[in-house]
């Protein structure tokens, strides 16, 4: 049977997962290398719902990963991994809404997650207008009217 | 709780994560976002992958020589600028789009200012009017993928190759002048190349032979080569994709 690991979320709440689960966190990695992990991890900064989906995400790329390694034989021409499968649970996984889409990326950087981070780094603006973003992220604007035309003047090819 | 909600989240990360998020938007459209508060004003150009598009394409086909003549100066100065803001950072990728109208002597020093920059992705999309690139595209010790395509043709005169990390070079109508002996250059100067595209890709490089043991894919298509014909001999076996279209 393979090592569990325990995950607490912010809310206390316990999480028990595979140690290669687990694995996929540099962060937790290097916590396990070291023999830190007795008694569980509390993750004082992850919320449960965004716990689950994180777990989701190992879970679903350690499998992924395994099914890969089994069938390495199986590549076309062009030596591409027929990953085509993983890229589409991926984009349906950051089918969220936009809060928790955020509190994913702060729990990869935290955790130190590089698949999960790009990918919601990837999803955060794309197709986002200028003014979606602002309304989005609540930015405010800090420029006053002169300074704006000199911004908009720098990088006048990206605005024409 | 609602007060949260309103809380600007995305300025308060740390500069580095944001520049991250704005990677993966195409450059250009990252440099809208410099226009939403002082913080962002540079940080989209804190990226390790450069995209640009003046190719003219977008122009509307009734636009006059000048307007044009002043659209690209634009372009040439954002691209100018990117790269001055960017300084000696590492740069990943490199991707050019130009066509007539730029300046071929603005290319030439963007070029050679990422090669020394170690980019290890260049892909050159030019079709200008008089430009030569310069021959040290092909003498790079960080290239993993070269491609070089263009409209109409463009020459560069090949000196020597030296690029021992390169896995993927593209050609693609381009006029190798000193190339005779391209072949022999190519496969003595990458050591670890696996793919080699070579379209319309003029050069007297025709009745010779590719000799590879790294090579796995090799495409080699002439049509319409005056002076030639030809006949090419393999001695690459780890081919596992040979086209050639040679008419």
């Amino acid at each position: 049977m393979s090592k569990k690991i325990i995950f607490e979320s912010s809310e206390g709440e316990s999480f028990e997962v595979d140690e290669a689960v687990a694995l996929e966190c540099q962060t937790i990695k290097n916590m396990i290398e070291d023999d830190c992990t007795d008694g569980g991890i509390p993750l004082a900064n992850v919320n449960s719902a965004t716990l689950t989906k994180v777990i989701d995400y190992c879970k679903k790329h350690v499998e992924a990963a395994a099914a890969a390694e089994a069938n390495a034989g199986d590549k076309d021409i062009y030596g591409a991994n027929k990953d085509i499968e993983l890229k589409t649970w991926d984009e349906e996984f950051v089918k969220v809404d936009q809060p928790l889409l955020f509190d994913l990326m702060l729990a990869a950087n935290f955790l130190i997650i590089p698949g999960l981070l790009d990918l919601t780094c990837k999803t955060m603006m794309r197709g986002k207008t200028v003014l979606q973003i602002r309304e989005i992220f609540h930015i405010k604007k800090d420029y006053t009217d002169a300074e704006e035309a000199e911004v908009r003047k720098e990088n006048a090819w990206a605005f024409e | 709780m609602i007060s949260s909600k309103k809380m600007d989240r995305i300025s308060n990360l740390p500069e580095a994560l944001i520049s991250h998020i704005l990677s993966f938007l195409p450059t250009e459209e990252s440099a809208l976002t410099s226009v939403l508060s002082k913080k962002w004003r540079y940080l989209f150009a804190d990226r390790p992958n450069l995209d640009f598009d003046g190719s003219v394409i977008r122009f509307h086909p009734e636009t006059c020589e000048r307007e044009k003549t002043q659209v690209l100066r634009v372009f040439t100065y954002f691209v100018d600028r990117v790269l001055e803001l960017q300084g000696n950072s590492t740069l990943n990728k490199f991707s050019l789009k130009c066509g007539h109208g730029v300046e071929p002597d603005c290319v030439t020093p963007w070029i050679l200012n990422v090669l020394a920059r170690g980019v290890s992705d260049l892909d050159l999309h030019v079709t200008l009017a008089g430009l030569c690139l310069p021959s040290k595209v092909f003498m790079s010790k960080s290239l993993v993928t070269l491609r070089i395509e263009s409209e109409n043709v463009i020459g560069i005169d090949v000196e020597d190759v030296f690029l021992p990390k390169l896995k993927t070079l593209h050609i693609n109508k381009v006029m190798l002048g000193k190339g005779g002996d391209f072949f022999e250059k190519v496969t003595s100067g990458c050591h670890v190349l696996e793919e080699l595209v070579l379209i319309h890709v003029y050069s007297d490089f025709w009745n010779r032979s590719v000799s590879s043991k790294t090579l796995k894919r090799l495409i080699l298509s002439c049509i319409d080569c005056d002076k030639n014909p030809h006949s090419v001999s393999f001695d690459t076996p780890n081919v596992v994709y040979l086209s050639t279209l040679i008419s």
